[in-house]
């Protein structure tokens, strides 16, 4: 089955579909005749290395690393995220930030403060580049004041220095009013809206810290969104867990209801332990993500649009050979900032001694930066090293592989397997897909 | 497996005249792994002698070395052979004399026809009577075809000889079904008037009673006259009205066509026959491959097509051409009493332009120059040779005489316009997006594979 | 070795091109995929040397040595014939409303939105130093038509001079259009270049006769991979290069380059190439004469 087509046999190919060979040196796609594919598949199945090297030269597919192990150095800030509010008006159960506190008192950050991060995002870019502002939480929202503040001097940096700066804003979708869906329209966000599943299974995982169910509420704001997106994009996140593994109705839902596109991530770091999804949990989601991309797949073949957005993202990246050391730009061009000025690796370290970065006054902290970077390259992880898709995955989240460790390799080899079917088959059914 | 189809592999072959009776053995040109702008390396490889009178490959051996002269000094000619394929179950595989019985057919089915011709001299008198043509009727026989040309202005059974063709008599050794053609001699034939020396010509076949071609001018002041591009490209230089010797060669190019008896199934292909390649190791900047693969595949590059080996492959035959070159002559350097020798720089004077060298006299040396185009190879193989792309010269820049415009990339050679050469633009498009000559940031901020990250922009689902 | 893999993604790059495969002998597949025109094109026979393909042809053609591959063009519009190296219609089928179309000039091309211009302006320093117009020119034909050729089988728009031009005109002579089919020039699912775009002899007709007239009257400025220039090339006493032209007689002394200006002592002429060709000129292997 699935799980036994993508499990690791080899760090330098993967055989898919009966016809192509991943290798994942750049992650190049070749599609093979018989001969090739059986000799290869021969090789794997004798485990035997150096027979795979040689049937990979005997193609004349080897090739110079395209990656080496060397680390990242100085990259240049790109994109940062604002914890503008770190209370939180919903009690979910299993939110990182701790209940929006970030295991901390409560803070909102202060506009000089926003204004701080923004400049140090701007400080090294040049003309024609392009950078991104995030808003996080806690509930963003709940300092819309220095949201609006934060994104029109970001403008007039823009503007000034020829820059092309976006934006982005995750939300609960509770606070969202009228002004805000012009706002975002205004400035052409692209908005994540956090569910977590229809109706019930949501309020199960987000209630309102009254404990009263938060669904209606949250459609209720989102529905004018959904209906105004021309230059906006709203976007909904839905977070898996063991209570809302039922997928594909979800997903056919909130694309009923207007979101741009709709993604899928399993939990599986909560501080709270509650709601983590373990194996057997993630062999059910993993069901449930091949029905919705065996969906997507007849969709396309139609010529019909599906935004079910974790294939789409798939589809784009495999086409692209994007192969990194890095599954973000964590650490690197993108930075998390924290109520306080503080400089993390992503939004889901902002507090945590583990990805501290430096500070908005005195800039990123280049000695903390090289460090970390030389640690979280593939090429350093366990199990990764010997794993095929260690440039696609390049190692997961950084946040739940330090805190959980890597629990759901099966399920992410077992998703990009079928991905990568589902790839050859797309190139074969609608080529125009890839290259209009 | 039911034969479908046919097709005759390679679709162009080319032949070189030669007058030795063997042929040129076979050899693989390799490019030496350890010295990537060294010379090309010559390797024997595998060489069919065929015995021309049963028409049978009589062995297969592979040549330590390669000698291009016989041992009485006469030119090895190229004499290319043409294999038939079968198409089967939607892949090609040549065609045998087993695949054949499977059809319930033979060899002895299958049938050839060759046409070739000779028109230079049509092409500029205009008579439709001055084509040399050659037809072998089709025939199945594995006896040596001759290939002898025709025309109505020669004289009473002459012909020009194109060389031969033989339909290779398939063994169980060499089961498939091959076709060669040797080409001609590389003589001279002539005119019956006094023009003609005979020491030049190897025969004398053209009636001047008849037809205008020894003598023949062309008209370059009338247009109706519709000349060739350069012009009196037939004649004696010393001879100031470049008027025509009246002499012929045994160049040609045609069709081979292949045909199975009682079947629809057909195919043909092309050749023609020109001189040797007198740098065998050393390849043109533009070639006629470069040509049609920008018709068949088009003048963009999909990404997949791309890879620095080709882009280093177009700078290694820049590389071989100027290295054969006198750059100092042909840079325009006053090289004959204080003026340029024929080259761009003299032509481009005959256009209007000032007189002057392309580039700096003093950097033009040869050695100089090889050494630029080495440090170029090496900052290619570095992946730091953004800039290459941006040195060469647009299609439509061809007729920039500027400084900044003849000192692009390729200097000094002459394109089919008569202008300066530029790539095809399948070539140019490929330097552009090879990877050695673009850095290819990726977005380190872009979305993963697992972890949906908010679109930043508008992507399609 | 059977069908080579196919790149399918981006970073999947084809690697060594085919053209230098088949030259190194690498590319020697067993059998092809029926659509795979690319490698028929590029295929090499068993027992074929390298200059059989067309690989080692050379394509910027003035006139050209294997082929005056401009030939290819001249019927690449059904109804016209084009010259091979001029923007001129020399010919047209016998149909009144093309026949009017002889020695006006073909200027530009119009496909889907996008226009192909076909002649560009000369330009340059005067012998004054002024940067002036020197005249217009007809662009080659295999780039100018490179996307037109794609759409073989389709009618295209043809701007042709207003009136009968034999001489160059400039890009901007008014123009008059007309519809023409653009000829397909491959055999459709084939890699052979059509029947009714070339005929017998058309590939060379417009090549220098004899052919050794060429290497007489030619100074090398293109064509020195194939016809060498410069051999037998040593460093000099000062740095610089010291070697002979290819086409001087080899002395024993110290290399001294004749530059050619035709004839002249101590290069050959052309009795020596009508008569003596073979023994004359000579191979180079390594950048020196071989044999």
């Amino acid at each position: 089955m699935t799980a036994l087509a993508a499990a690791p046999r080899s760090p330098s190919v993967h055989l898919f579909g009966g016809t192509h060979v991943l290798l994942p040196n750049g992650n190049r796609i070749y599609e093979l005749d018989d001969a090739d594919y059986a000799a290869m598949a021969a090789a794997l199945d004798e485990r035997d290395e150096s027979a795979v090297a040689a049937a990979i030269a005997a193609c004349g597919l080897d090739a110079p690393p395209f990656v080496d192990d060397a680390p990242l150095v100085d990259p240049p800030l790109r994109a940062v995220s604002l914890a503008v509010a770190q209370q939180c008006n919903l009690g979910c159960t299993y939110c990182y930030a701790q209940q929006g506190e970030f295991g901390g008192p409560a803070k909102n950050m202060s506009l000089p403060t926003a204004i701080a991060a923004i400049d140090l995002l701007f400080r090294d870019v040049n003309a024609g580049e392009r950078v991104n502002v995030a808003f996080l939480g806690g509930e963003p929202l709940i300092n819309r004041s220095v949201i609006r503040g934060a994104t029109e001097h970001a403008r007039r940096r823009a503007e000034e220095l020829r820059v092309e700066a976006t934006f982005s804003i995750t939300s609960n979708g509770t606070l969202i009013s009228a002004g805000d869906a012009e706002f975002f329209e205004e400035h052409a966000f692209a908005v994540t809206i956090s569910v977590d599943g229809v109706g019930a299974a949501h309020d199960a995982q987000r209630p309102f810290k009254s404990g009263r169910g938060s669904f209606g509420a949250v459609m209720a704001n989102v529905e004018p969104l959904l209906r105004r997106q021309r230059r906006m994009q709203v976007s909904a996140r839905v977070t898996v867990t063991p209570r809302n593994v039922a997928l594909r109705e979800t997903l056919d839902d909130f694309l009923g209801r207007g979101f741009h596109s709709v993604g899928f991530s399993p939990m599986l770091f909560a501080p709270s332990a509650d709601g983590e999804m373990h194996a057997a949990d993630l062999e059910r989601m993993l069901e449930q993500m091949i029905g919705c991309g065996d969906e997507f797949r007849r969709r396309v073949v139609a010529g019909e649009r599906y935004a079910f957005m974790n294939v789409a993202n798939a589809m784009r990246e495999i086409h692209r050979g994007t192969h990194r050391p890095y599954p973000c730009g964590a650490g690197a061009s993108y930075l998390g900032v924290s109520a306080d000025g503080e400089l993390a690796a992503c939004h889901r370290f902002v507090g945590d001694e583990a990805g501290a970065m430096g500070d908005v006054e005195n800039g990123v902290d280049r000695a903390r930066q090289s460090r970390w970077l030389a640690e979280r390259h593939v090429t350093r992880q366990e199990p990764c090293r010997s794993c095929w898709a260690r440039y696609m995955c390049s190692g997961g989240c950084h946040h739940e592989a330090i805190n959980r460790g890597r629990a759901a390799c099966d399920y992410i080899r077992g998703w990009l397997h079928y991905c990568l079917e589902t790839y050859a088959a797309l190139l074969r059914e609608r080529p125009d897909y890839f290259e209009p | 497996m039911k034969i479908r189809a046919l097709r005759i592999l390679p679709p162009l072959a080319i032949a070189r005249l030669g007058s030795s009776p063997a042929p040129l053995e076979n050899y693989d040109i390799r490019v030496p792994e350890r010295d990537p702008l060294g010379f090309r390396e010559i390797h024997g490889a595998l060489t069919f002698v065929v015995d021309r009178d049963s028409g049978t490959i009589r062995r297969a051996y592979t040549p330590d070395s390669v000698r291009f002269r016989d041992e009485r000094g006469r030119v090895k000619p190229v004499a290319p052979f043409l294999e038939v394929w079968a198409e089967a179950g939607g892949k090609l595989v040549p065609l045998t004399a087993a695949l054949l019985a499977g059809d319930k057919l033979s060899a002895a089915d299958v049938e050839w026809r060759v046409q070739v011709g000779n028109h230079k001299v049509f092409r500029r008198t205009g008579q439709m009577a001055d084509r040399v043509d050659a037809d072998s009727g089709w025939f199945s026989g594995h006896h040596v075809k001759a290939l002898a040309g025709k025309c109505a202005n020669f004289l009473p059974r002459k012909t020009l000889p194109f060389g031969d063709v033989q339909f290779i008599k398939p063994t169980k050794a060499f089961p498939e079904i091959r076709f060669r053609f040797t080409p001609g001699k590389g003589l001279i034939y002539g005119s019956n008037d006094s023009r003609t020396r005979s020491e030049d010509v190897a025969d004398v076949v053209y009636d001047s009673g008849r037809g205008s071609w020894s003598g023949y001018t062309d008209d370059n002041a009338d247009p109706g006259a519709i000349v060739t591009n350069p012009s009196g490209i037939y004649a004696n230089l010393e001879d100031p009205a470049t008027t025509s010797r009246g002499y012929l060669d045994d160049e040609c190019d045609g069709i081979v066509e292949v045909r199975i008896r009682g079947t629809k199934l057909a195919a043909f292909a092309r050749i023609g026959a020109g001189p040797p390649d007198y740098a065998p190791d050393s390849f043109p900047v533009r070639t006629i491959a470069d040509e049609l693969e920008q018709v068949l595949l088009g003048a963009g590059v999909a990404a997949a097509d791309v890879s620095p080996e080709w882009t280093e492959e177009i700078l290694r035959r820049v590389f071989e051409t100027v290295r054969l070159q006198n750059t100092t002559v042909l840079n325009g350097n006053p090289v004959l009493n204080g003026r340029a020798a024929n080259s761009m720089v003299t032509q481009d004077v005959r256009r209007g332009r000032a007189e002057e060298p392309i580039m700096a006299p003093a950097i033009v040396d040869s050695l100089a120059v090889r050494a630029l185009h080495q440090s170029v190879f090496a900052a290619m193989r570095s992946g730091s040779a953004a800039w290459f792309a941006e040195v060469l010269r647009e299609f439509e820049e061809v007729g920039d005489l500027t400084n900044a415009g003849r000192r692009k990339m390729p200097a000094m050679m002459r394109g089919s316009d008569g202008l300066y050469l530029a790539l095809t633009r399948r070539q140019h498009n490929a330097v552009q997006a090879s990877g050695n000559c673009q850095v290819n940031a990726e977005d380190p901020a872009a979305a993963t594979f697992t972890e949906p990250a908010p679109p930043k922009k508008k992507v399609r689902p | 070795m059977s069908t080579r893999p196919r790149p399918r993604n981006r970073t999947a790059r084809a690697g060594v091109p085919l053209a230098v495969q088949a030259m190194e002998g690498t590319f020697a597949p067993a059998q092809i995929e029926a659509d795979a025109l690319h490698e028929q094109l590029s295929y090499r026979a068993a027992g074929n040397p390298p200059g059989t393909l067309p690989a080692t042809a050379i394509s910027n053609c003035f006139p050209g040595l294997e082929f005056d591959f401009r030939n290819v063009w001249k019927f690449i519009f059904k109804g016209i014939e084009l010259h091979e190296s001029d923007n001129l219609v020399v010919g047209t089928d016998p149909d009144p409303k093309l026949e009017k179309l002889r020695f006006h000039r073909l200027m530009k091309i119009r496909l889907g939105d996008g226009v192909q211009k076909l002649v560009i302006q000369i330009h340059g320093p005067n012998p004054a130093g002024n940067e002036t117009a020197l005249g217009p020119s007809a662009l080659e034909w295999a780039n100018a038509l490179a996307n037109v050729v794609r759409h073989g089988g389709e009618t295209v728009t043809c701007e042709f001079t207003k009136e009968r031009a034999p001489n160059a005109v400039n890009a901007d002579a008014e123009t008059i259009t007309e519809e023409l089919e653009v000829r397909r020039f491959f055999e459709p699912g084939t890699a052979v270049i059509a029947r009714e775009l070339v005929g017998p002899g058309q590939l060379t007709q417009s090549l220098c006769s004899p052919w050794q007239n060429d290497y007489r009257e030619c100074a090398c400025y293109y064509w020195a991979a194939s016809r060498p220039d410069y051999v037998n090339v040593e460093p000099g006493a000062d740095g610089t290069s010291a070697g002979d032209n290819w086409m001087q007689i080899r002395g024993s002394g110290p290399k001294q380059y004749l530059p050619d200006e035709f004839s002249g002592p101590g290069l050959l002429t052309y009795e020596d190439m009508f008569r003596r060709w073979e023994t004359v000129l000579r191979f180079e292997v390594g950048g020196s004469d071989t044999d």
